[in-house]
């Protein structure tokens, strides 16, 4: 995480989430201090400002809280996706990410919709979490 | 200690450049036109500014281009310089920080100049990249959103929780066309209605085309002076009354909720300003907001106190914030008509607001308008700044 001096490189930060995705992991920061999960790896816990955290694994289940879809694409390489969707959602560990999200045939995507996650390789290189919506057991909890 | 930065600063001089596309103009040239023609309008000269707060141009972006916009227009000594990095938020927020500089003795005319010429002077696909870049690269260019589609994930939330439709948001589109209509220097002037916003194309839903700011060229600069200097220079200086700030998060998915949250900002930095101008909403004849989208002017009046969120497609079918409503907004026509050269279209607000308060507005000319309220906003609000600017001081 740190190189000889001490420097912290982002990108490297960022890394192992990139590495547990192609592992087929969703990984989370929790911060060394107070235990508490936060997305995405800053240098500096968000809840104690702490340095230093350990990579988590997700449960990987989560809600949508909101979405949106897109008919033209951000960069060339994803015009054979569209309409792709670009989603908010809300992990049970109580943190929110950016993710992809493919609805599946008989769960209907909606703000609240039950998400797990997936994987997929980005159009940039980069296995990145792509959920799917599932059978909701929490009837009532959307929004 | 009184810390007010009211009765220090006021706008001598205002200007924009042609607007839309003007091949052949680099954003360089772009803003020292701009440049000349507000310290111009001011009736002074390049050499009479020793203040420079620029805008870094996308198209030809240079580590300190506030060192080179000063070389390119001749002025070779500032006591202060600076390139402004919080969007577009950086328009209320460099005439708040001339008016701290001024108010402190630092400076005595600061000229702010952003320009950019996105329509023709960078190649349509990397001028998309260089905006992916916006976003966090690590956790949000990989899911290829556009950054409008970072509004439209708030857009999708509004509409849950307040029941704000695809029609109300279209209502925003319509009056700000209808005031580029009155507008000769408007990008787009031909009309349109709710029916035509909400059958334009869908492009990161619930937006439509005609949600979305366009992307244009052109420059806008705003000359503030020192209250004496400025009443000598120009016959109406127009006083910066009150200023207030508030700034956030990076990365949008880290904001405790996306409605709530961004609304209770907006409205700290407008108490603010509105507390130092001993003013309130009920007292603002003409509003300028930050429309890179549709949804931002509902969001960001309602978030100023112009009226409770759960009103606002009530306050938008009202016709309210068109010509000759209640509270026009955005006058010129906005970043969504009148012209969006990224970051600083919302310079042009300022320009407008004040030849509102001026009374040269034109056809456009809100009738006896004495205050102005601006508020410039950010990275999917997440960046705010706001002005009450004024006749009296």
């Amino acid at each position: 995480m740190s190189d000889e001096t001490g420097h912290v490189n982002l990108r490297e930060l960022a890394e192992p989430f990139f590495r547990g995705c192609a592992a087929g992991k969703l990984l989370l920061p929790k911060c060394d201090r107070c235990e508490r999960y936060y997305f995405y790896s800053t240098i500096l816990c968000p809840h104690c400002h702490h340095k230093g955290f350990h990579w988590t694994e997700s449960a990987g289940l989560g809600r949508i809280y909101t979405y949106t879809e897109l008919f033209r694409p951000m960069v060339p390489e994803l015009a054979a996706e569209v309409p792709y969707i670009v989603a908010t959602v809300e992990l049970d560990e109580d943190v929110r990410m950016m993710a992809n999200v493919a609805p599946s045939g008989t769960q209907p995507l909606a703000i609240g919709a039950r998400v797990q996650v997936g994987f997929r390789e980005s159009w940039n290189g980069r296995w990145i979490p792509l959920f799917s919506t599932v059978a909701d057991s929490h009837i009532g909890e959307g929004g | 200690m009184d810390r007010s930065l009211r009765g220090a600063a006021a706008i001598a001089g205002v200007a924009h450049t042609q607007l839309g596309t003007t091949p052949g103009k680099s954003a360089m040239e772009l803003n020292c036109e701009a440049a000349l023609a507000a310290v111009g309008d001011a009736g002074v000269g390049i050499d009479d500014v020793d203040g420079l707060i620029v805008f870094g141009s996308r198209a030809d972006d240079h580590t300190r281009y506030q060192a080179l916009v000063a070389e390119h227009l001749g002025m070779r000594l500032k006591r202060y310089t600076d390139v402004t990095k919080t969007g577009g938020a950086s328009s209320a927020s460099a005439v708040r920080t001339a008016s701290a500089l001024i108010a402190t003795g630092q400076c005595r005319n600061v000229l702010i100049v952003y320009g950019d010429n996105l329509a023709t002077g960078i190649e349509h696909e990397k001028m998309f990249l260089t905006y992916a870049e916006n976003h966090h690269l690590d956790f949000e260019v990989p899911f290829g959103p556009l950054i409008i589609s970072l509004y439209a994930l708030v857009a999708r939330r509004f509409m849950h929780e307040f029941g704000w439709t695809s029609e109300d948001l279209a209502q925003v589109a319509v009056a700000h066309r209808q005031f580029a209509m009155l507008n000769p220097a408007a990008q787009f002037r031909k009309p349109i209605t709710v029916d035509d916003v909400v059958n334009s194309r869908m492009v990161t839903s619930p937006f439509h085309l005609l949600d979305c700011a366009p992307i244009s060229d052109g420059a806008a600069a705003v000359f503030v002076s020192d209250v004496r200097e400025a009443a000598r220079m120009s016959k109406t200086p127009i006083h910066v009354r009150g200023a207030g700030s508030l700034f956030s998060y990076y990365y949008i998915h880290n904001l405790p909720d996306y409605t709530r949250f961004p609304l209770s900002m907006i409205r700290q930095a407008s108490s603010e300003a509105f507390a130092m101008a001993g003013l309130l909403p009920s007292d603002i004849d003409v509003a300028f907001v930050g429309d890179p989208t549709t949804l931002c002017v509902p969001v960001n009046l309602a978030g100023c106190g112009f009226f409770d969120v759960e009103d606002a497609s009530e306050f938008l079918a009202s016709g309210a914030i068109g010509p000759g409503g209640s509270l026009p907004v955005n006058t010129h026509g906005g970043d969504l008509s009148c012209a969006h050269p990224g970051t600083p279209g919302q310079l042009l607000h300022i320009v407008e607001a004040t030849r509102q308060l001026r009374g040269e507005a034109g056809e456009r000319q809100v009738r006896d308008a004495k205050n102005a309220f601006v508020h410039g906003q950010a990275g999917v609000f997440t960046s705010h700044c706001s002005l009450v600017l004024s006749r009296e001081d």
